[in-house]
């Protein structure tokens, strides 16, 4: 049994890695914000938890004696807190997402029973890949190869990751770099948009209008570009890959272990199309080249941020990850869009309707 | 435990929090990068003013001093206000005192490293504390600051340029920000003074200024930086940078793999300091002493990296008929060329200035596959009127060829036949001229005595030379006061039992042969006049200049004895020659340069046979030793044995000897032996 501090307990993926830890029998320290206080106290997911409160930014001068004591039994720290929006400047991001990393590390050294700190970072640290070579990839190996990081949440989650590999640390470090959450594999339960689901959520709102006029339409273009592909994962499943690495031998020789928390890339196109068939269309989509054009998507309720992965080709390889956990399942994107797009239907389509966004 | 929080203007992707131990003391260093963000900087200020010991501020703009006046850049004054409960430092003092003791220290280990040195500065006004240190050595700066702060596609020369820049410009540079563009700063389309940046031989940069610029910059150069990471080095690695000198303090006793920079070392005095003052530049340097602190260079490339370098040569003409082999007078030479009218025409051709002559092309190394260039200028002062005239007159005559050489990129300067005997020989001139001077008399007494030895090798009189033996002979050395006379005198003092030393001030002579025999066990004799004792010599060698009257009577020289004329005007005319065939009369002083040279003007050789003063300059060129390398009368024997193996290293080589009377073929050695050994018997 371990003793985890876990952050980010209330977030979409906080919620699972709960849920994981306990049902596996981990003891979960939880650093919450006071105000987000009320927001756990009711959920019986949070029932065994012990809370520390304070701010992740301020940790290290603003922990009082009583929760230095709830700390010192921890074995890992699960880093699990960041912003995610890939519309914020990086200065709106800086502080959770680069601060707060180094307020962990520096935490981490007064723990006296610390053995491992984990961090969940993202795939978004690939940024834009240098596309000299056509086998541009980046490996569970690999961090900084010279990418281009094009908006401020690649960039901070990069600092953050960069810090915690470069620093010397007497525990194991593990790093998880997920791909792009969905909702839930078996229930939908996706509790806010982003990425695809903006599109999603612009076609579901006009789904008459959508089928009325582009049903009649043979070919429909659409922006995104014909060899562009991403990796989405379900949240259950991403959280289930995370506690079984998590789990996983710890090597004090390997300063630093990575693994890409994702499955095979899905190519956009199918994604796009899969979308429509889930609206009853059966068409060609044509690529539209990216432009200034895709800036109009802000007048709309799409920002062009989420636009920018339907041009995006990465290859990501999870060969470490599968190596070491093949009993890990990994459902196919295929398998679940359907129960995404129900869920997104059923509880998207009322609030809608009435204006404002989940 | 202490906590230093390090905030700088670049990049995010090396933050690091470490724990490091700084004089005894335990002190926790968390850096942050904001790329380039002012509002990413005023949040972690505002997380951390007044909840750590010292903010260091790095990256940001360092103050530029112009004249008495320091400016400071608005960000800089902004960020430091804006902390207000914790001391801030921001490395400046820190910067600016270790980079200056760091380059004197790395001249003072490589006297020649940056001597004369075209060094080109990516930004001048950002790399300020470097321009200083490096103006002891040398003046020829290129800065890019146009192109980088404003993208004007050009480039400044000197200091001055710099500084008038600087002032013209300062309302506008004080609001550039150095945020690195999304496109590196093109060099391709070049201007011509952006051209002149790019032959530089150093290339000094900071690691963030090299983000906004084409890499194919640094390549073959020696490049100066601030902080080497490994993925810098790789990268001027690939783009083929020569050497890379970086000056990032490393200290051994603070074990971390991290980049301290200069801000941080700054923060770490501070907080350790027994007092709460701020720093001083003694501190820093006491810090420096301490630590021993030296800059590190790392060699990238495995092989040489070949060159190419221009180089003048002053040539005149040697006699009133030299003057007319100049293509301009070569159409007056029938008219101008009678006695009659010669003399006049020498005295008012004096009033020219001197003028380009021609290029000698082709020249390569045979080991690194350098290559060079020569602009040869001609004046024209024939010998006699050089020495009539002030050395003043042919001073400014000489440094305005200097100017013009160092407009076109010459990098060295060689002064041939009497150009480096009038006045102080060299020394004025370099002092004034804006490129290195040499006279090229190290390798003229280098090639003289290679040539006398093997002369006297084919002659076979004597026993051949064993390296540490001396041969059983006698040695003549007319003109030994004079600068390659003295060393000859040196060098032959170690070979042969016998010297005799003759010039026509003995008391010059008496302290030359002290000088010897400290170093050499010899007979060493002094004479006035050479004929008396000639007849006794196996090898005389005459380096006098001398113009007017007989240097030897040919008659009293020994049958068998080889004549080693070194002197310009030569000391014997064809005809004199002829009157002795047992004696072997040789011209030394020619080499022959590697390469496939191209002379495409008369200097009155053939080939790629030059006069060794000429290849003197041509070699130093080759090596990339643009330097004072031979001036003054006095030359040194360790010159003449350094120039020597720079020839030998480059490949070039001993022309075949030369006589009076043209080439000097084996055949024609073993005929002067046979009609010497019949002299000598009868």
């Amino acid at each position: 049994m371990k003793t985890v501090f876990l952050t980010g307990a209330s977030g979409f993926l906080g919620k699972y890695l709960v849920r994981g830890l306990q049902a596996k029998g981990h003891k979960v320290v939880a650093l919450i914000r006071p105000e987000s206080r009320t927001k756990v106290e009711h959920d019986e997911t949070y029932g065994g938890v012990t809370w520390i409160e304070g701010e992740l930014e301020t940790l290290t001068e603003t922990l009082t004696e009583a929760a230095r004591k709830k700390l010192e039994p921890v074995t890992d720290i699960l880093h699990s807190a960041a912003i995610y929006d890939l519309a914020l400047p990086e200065s709106s991001l800086y502080g959770a997402n680069v601060i707060g990393t180094h307020e962990m590390i520096r935490l981490a050294r007064a723990l006296p029973n610390l053995e491992a700190f984990h961090h969940i970072s993202t795939l978004a640290v690939a940024g834009n890949l240098p596309c000299k070579s056509p086998h541009a990839q980046l490996d569970e190996e690999q961090f900084d190869i010279g990418q281009v990081l094009p908006d401020g949440y690649s960039a901070t989650k990069f600092a953050a990751e960069g810090v915690l590999r470069h620093s010397a640390a007497p525990y194991a470090k593990k790093i998880y770099r997920l791909g792009i959450l969905v909702g839930d594999s078996q229930t939908g339960y996706m509790p806010k948009t982003d990425g695809l689901y903006y599109i999603l959520r612009f076609l579901l709102e006009r789904e008459g209008l959508v089928r009325n006029v582009v049903g009649r339409l043979k070919i429909l273009p659409f922006p995104f570009a014909e060899n562009a592909q991403t990796y989405l994962i379900a949240v259950d499943v991403a959280a289930a890959a995370i506690l079984a690495a998590f789990d996983g031998p710890v090597e004090k020789s390997v300063p630093v272990r990575t693994y890409h928390i994702v499955g095979e890339g899905q190519p956009v196109k199918s994604i796009i199309a899969s979308m429509m068939n889930f609206l009853g269309l059966e068409l060609k989509l044509v690529p539209m080249p990216e432009s200034k054009l895709n800036d109009l998507v802000e007048r709309v309720g799409v920002p062009k941020e989420a636009l920018a992965y339907l041009y995006r080709s990465p290859k990501i390889s999870n060969q470490r990850f599968a190596h070491e956990f093949p009993d890990v399942a990994m459902p196919k994107f295929e398998d679940y869009a359907d129960t995404l797009y129900r869920y997104a239907r059923e509880n998207w389509a009322k609030s809608a309707s009435k204006g404002d966004r989940p | 435990m202490k906590h230093i929080v390090s905030l700088s203007h670049t990049s995010s992707r090396h933050n690091f929090e470490t724990v490091v131990e700084f004089r005894g003391e335990k002190v926790q260093i968390s850096h942050f990068g904001t790329d380039f963000e002012p509002k990413v900087m005023e949040t972690l200020i505002k997380r951390y003013d007044g909840h750590c010991d010292a903010i260091a501020l790095a990256g940001i703009h360092p103050p530029v001093v112009i004249g008495r006046k320091v400016f400071h850049h608005p960000d800089t004054g902004r960020y430091t206000s804006m902390v207000q409960n914790t001391p801030v430092v921001n490395g400046f003092n820190f910067r600016t005192t270790y980079l200056t003791w760091a380059i004197r220290n790395h001249a003072k280990q490589n006297p020649t490293f940056f001597s004369h040195k075209r060094v080109a500065f990516v930004s001048g006004l950002v790399l300020q504390p470097i321009v200083d240190a490096l103006s002891e050595y040398t003046d020829r700066f290129f800065f890019a600051d146009p192109l980088v702060h404003l993208n004007l596609p050009f480039a400044l020369e000197g200091k001055e340029a710099l500084t008038k820049y600087a002032l013209t410009m300062k309302a506008v540079l004080l609001r550039v920000s150095l945020r690195p563009r999304g496109q590196k700063l093109n060099l391709a389309k070049a201007s011509p003074t952006l051209k002149r940046f790019l032959e530089s031989d150093f290339v000094v940069t900071t690691s963030t200024l090299l983000e906004r610029i084409d890499l194919g910059l640094v390549r073959g150069k020696t490049v100066l930086v601030d902080t080497l990471t490994p993925e810098l080095e790789r990268a001027l690695k690939e783009a083929g940078a020569r050497e890379v000198l970086h000056f990032m303090p490393q200290v051994a006793s603070l074990k971390t793999e991290h980049r301290l920079t200069y801000p941080i070392f700054e923060a770490l005095l501070q907080v350790t300091a027994a007092e709460q003052q701020p720093l001083t530049t003694d501190d820093i340097l006491d810090f420096i002493e301490g630590e021993k602190l030296r800059p590190e260079i790392h060699r990238l490339s495995a092989g040489p990296i070949a060159g190419h370098r221009k180089f003048a040569f002053v040539i005149h003409p040697l006699s009133a008929r030299d003057l007319f082999r100049h293509p301009i007078l070569r159409p007056l030479s029938k008219t101008l060329s009678q006695r009659r009218v010669e003399k006049g025409v020498e005295k008012m051709l004096t009033v020219l200035p001197g003028v380009s002559y021609g290029r000698i092309t082709g020249i390569r190394s045979e080991s690194t596959g350098s290559t060079a260039e020569g602009h040869i200028y001609t004046l024209f002062d024939t010998p006699r009127e050089m020495l009539a005239q002030s050395p003043e007159r042919i001073y400014s005559k000489i440094l305005k060829i200097a100017d013009h050489a160092a407009a076109q990129g010459c990098d060295l300067m060689g002064l041939g036949a009497f150009t480096k005997i009038v006045g102080d020989a060299g020394l004025t001139i370099a002092q004034r001229s804006p490129i290195p001077v040499t006279t090229g008399n190290s390798l003229s007494a280098s090639a003289t005595l290679w040539a006398a030895r093997v002369a006297m090798e084919k002659m076979a009189f004597l026993p051949k030379y064993k390296f540490g033996e001396r041969i059983t002979g006698s040695a003549m050395v007319i003109g030994a006061a004079g600068s390659i006379g003295a060393v000859s005198a040196r060098l032959l003092a170690r070979v042969a039992t016998r010297l005799i030393l003759v010039g026509p001030k003995p008391d010059r002579l008496m302290d030359l042969k002290e000088s010897i025999l400290k170093e050499n066990q010899c007979e060493i004799t002094i004479a006035t006049n050479p004929n008396k004792l000639a007849a006794k010599c196996d090898l005389i060698v005459i380096a006098t200049s001398a113009i007017e009257g007989e240097v030897l009577d040919l008659k009293c020289v020994a049958p068998g004895a080889v004549i080693c004329d070194v002197s310009r005007p030569l000391a014997f005319k064809a005809e004199q020659v002829v009157t002795r065939p047992d004696v072997l009369v040789i011209e030394s002083g020619e080499v022959e340069l590697p390469g496939e040279v191209d002379l495409n003007c008369d200097i009155g050789l053939e080939d790629n046979v030059v006069y060794a003063c000429l290849a003197e300059t041509a070699l130093l060129a080759l090596d990339g030793r643009c330097e004072n390398f031979t001036l003054s009368r006095n030359i040194q024997y360790q010159k003449v044995r350094e120039i020597y193996d720079i020839a030998r290293r480059h490949g070039a080589r001993l022309a075949e000897i030369r006589g009076p009377l043209g080439l000097i073929t084996d055949q024609e050695i073993e005929l002067c032996r046979e009609h010497a050994e019949k002299k000598r018997k009868g």
